[in-house]
């Protein structure tokens, strides 16, 4: 018997599933730009990882399941993200819009204040996000990932660019995969 | 042949004399009587023996058909419990396989870790014990994913790498690594290795 992910995937693939958790994804563009994988997630994504989770765990037997940089608060809240970027050189600022040789995060917040997603701003001046564990998709707004599901984009960081252009998993093909 | 010739004496010491053939024929030697009676004996000895013999024989034969007849409820008895626990297991596979599905679905678009492992079926599977480790592994063979505190739960084991933390296919890896090397064994033996 298959496994039970193993069954999902090939549902969703043969439905070629798009995100359907983001009721704003619509009002702009947007672009399936990987497969799903559970590998990383947006936090690492953002911070320019692709090969582990990234995550503040409090709780010692917790831990190992998630990297964090080291010395940094694990408290599941704004400022220990705002500290982790700090460590990537990152800096808080005010404007997502896209500015000549400034890199830009976004982190997202639900009604309770507790971090839930974060976004990277591409030269072109579109984001990417890593929807959990689906794909990861180029977006035009930080809006269109706004919602019940991450909340609302709540703080800026920035930093002078460092990643040269856009990777070639992110960089813009011809057309949409849905709008 | 010669008469044989038996003298007798009355009480008053008469003597008479007469042929003994005729008691040849009538009366037993004493010899003879004598092999009668261990003919007899033997015979009496043998019947008792084969008696004997026969009465445990038929006894060993009822034991026997009582062992037969135990040994036949034995192994009913195990078939019906390994019919109720291939039933368990189907039904332990199909349980796990609805809340595997409902968590992966459900928790897919979050990236809180808190979120993940603390949805209802990530813990409900914990609940399930240790006969949902291979379902967990046949999961992780396929897709790494967040069943690392589940599979630490359920064992008591932590055979991943400090210096992995996060990354999902290296834990998968040492987890695979650990259920190929003491990972069915301790689920055989239903003991903490």
């Amino acid at each position: 018997m298959p496994s039970v992910i193993g069954s999902i995937l090939e549902k969703l693939q043969a439905a070629k599933d798009l995100p359907q958790e983001f009721e704003n994804l619509l009002t702009g563009t947007f672009e399936v730009k990987s497969p799903w994988t559970a590998v990383y997630n947006c936090i690492a994504f953002a911070a320019g990882e692709d090969h582990r989770k990234w995550w503040p765990i409090p709780q010692e037997y917790a831990r190992q399941d998630r990297y964090w940089p080291e010395g940094v608060s694990r408290k599941e809240e704004v400022k220990s993200f705002i500290a982790a970027f700090q460590t990537l050189g990152y800096e808080p600022c005010e404007s997502p819009e896209l500015e000549e040789g400034i890199e830009k995060v976004a982190l997202y917040v639900n009604s309770k204040d507790v971090p839930t997603h974060m976004a990277r701003q591409l030269p072109n001046g579109k984001w990417i996000s890593k929807l959990g564990d689906k794909q990861d998709i180029t977006h035009d707004s930080l809006h269109q990932v706004e919602g019940k599901t991450y909340g609302t984009a709540r703080q800026i960081l920035c930093r002078p660019r460092q990643i040269e252009g856009a990777k070639p998993s992110e960089q813009e093909s011809e057309g949409r995969a849905s709008s | 042949m010669a008469a044989r010739i038996k003298v007798e004496y009355t009480a008053e010491g008469i003597a008479t004399a007469k042929e003994a053939w005729a008691d040849e024929f009538t009366k037993p030697d004493k010899v003879e009587d004598e092999k009668l009676r261990a003919y007899q004996e033997y015979v009496r000895h043998i019947a008792d023996y084969y008696e004997r013999r026969m009465a445990q024989v038929v006894n060993h034969a009822r034991k026997l058909g009582e062992q037969a007849v135990m040994l036949q409820q034995q192994a009913d008895a195990r078939e019906q419990e390994q019919a109720r626990i291939r039933e368990e297991e189907c039904n332990l596979e199909r349980e796990f396989r609805a809340l595997a599905e409902a968590w992966y679905t459900e928790t897919m678009p979050l990236s809180s870790y808190v979120d993940k492992v603390l949805h209802p079926a990530y813990l409900r599977i914990i609940g399930l014990g240790r006969n949902v480790v291979p379902f967990i592994m046949d999961e992780l063979r396929d897709m790494p994913h967040d069943w690392f505190l589940a599979l630490r739960a359920i064992t008591g084991k932590d055979p991943v790498n400090p210096e992995d933390a996060g990354n999902l296919s290296k834990m998968a890896e040492s987890w695979l690594h650990w259920w190929e090397q003491e990972g069915r064994q301790w689920l055989a033996q239903g003991t903490r290795l």
